[in-house]
């Protein structure tokens, strides 16, 4: 049994298929609901099976408005291993639900420019928290032009994860919980803000399930 | 050409969704703890993270077959 997602209790998955054309069936967990599928065997680690699984978390989301797409890779015994693994998560899963319900995540990397300048992390407090920020997101959100960029996004984000990178010159990576459907006007203001931030290359890519949104703790 | 310009380069790439599929797919994502865990083919997946941010995904992975 391959785990695909976690979902609400009582969702209609019937017409889904999964990453082998199997039918996609929601297992019933306490308040919530896993979305899985009977595979032949595991799959194995490659571009494919990883797309395959991407694409199957986006039909399934294509049906439901709120998804938290699974780590690729989970294969459970059966619906009692399911409920031993998810049953005593209720909670945590459905406020991370409420939180994703309509919802999509858009991720963005940041590195600096070739020939910029490295700007300064302002820093703030004693010795301690300052390593403890170093190491998180905390000090590349108040580097000036992150915070002016990520700023001028802001009202098209409804939550914010920063994961920091640190080897030159990538910064970090940044995912956007963002409405369903805002994905075009995300790009075209980060089109329009990054023309005047010259020191930051950036990609984005997206509109992505919700993968790094799949807990409410933000 | 140095590893930071190819690293720019790469991130500079319009394609980094592959990059991102990686990192999503194998990285984030609620994880359930199960009686049978998928062995990942001997992966390591340390090495598939630090790929995954160094954008190699592609000459990490096979290429799709069509």
């Amino acid at each position: 049994m391959y785990v695909y997602a976690v979902v609400d209790a009582g969702a209609d998955l019937s017409n889904v298929r999964g990453l082998s054309g199997e039918p996609v069936r929601a297992v019933a967990c306490g308040g919530v609901a896993a979305a899985v599928g009977d595979l032949a065997g595991e799959p194995e680690l490659t571009a494919e099976t990883l797309k395959g699984h991407d694409e199957a978390v986006r039909r399934i989301a294509a049906v439901l408005p709120a998804v938290l797409p699974a780590r690729f890779g989970t294969v459970l015994a059966d619906e009692g291993a399911l409920r031993d693994a998810l049953g005593s998560r209720d909670e945590p899963l459905r406020s991370a639900l409420e939180a994703v319900r309509g919802r999509e995540q858009m991720t963005l990397r940041l590195a600096f420019a070739a020939g910029a300048p490295v700007a300064a992390e302002p820093a703030e407090g004693g010795p301690g928290l300052r390593y403890l920020e170093a190491r998180s997101g905390t000090a590349l959100r108040r580097r000036p032009d992150v915070a002016w960029l990520l700023d001028g996004m802001g009202d098209l984000v409804r939550a914010e994860r920063i994961e920091r990178i640190d080897r030159p010159p990538l910064l970090g990576t940044v995912h956007h919980l963002v409405d369903r459907g805002s994905g075009p006007a995300y790009r075209e203001r980060l089109d329009r803000l990054r023309g005047q931030t010259p020191g930051l290359v950036s990609s984005v890519t997206g509109p992505w399930p919700p993968y790094a949104f799949v807990e409410a703790d933000w | 050409m140095s590893r930071l310009d190819d690293e720019r380069r790469i991130l500079e790439d319009a394609d980094s969704t592959l990059l991102d599929l990686v990192d999503n797919v194998l990285n984030k994502g609620v994880v359930v703890t199960g009686d049978v865990v998928l062995s990942l083919a001997g992966v390591d997946l340390v090495y598939v993270r630090v790929s995954a941010l160094l954008c190699a995904a592609d000459r990490l992975l096979p290429p799709p077959r069509r």
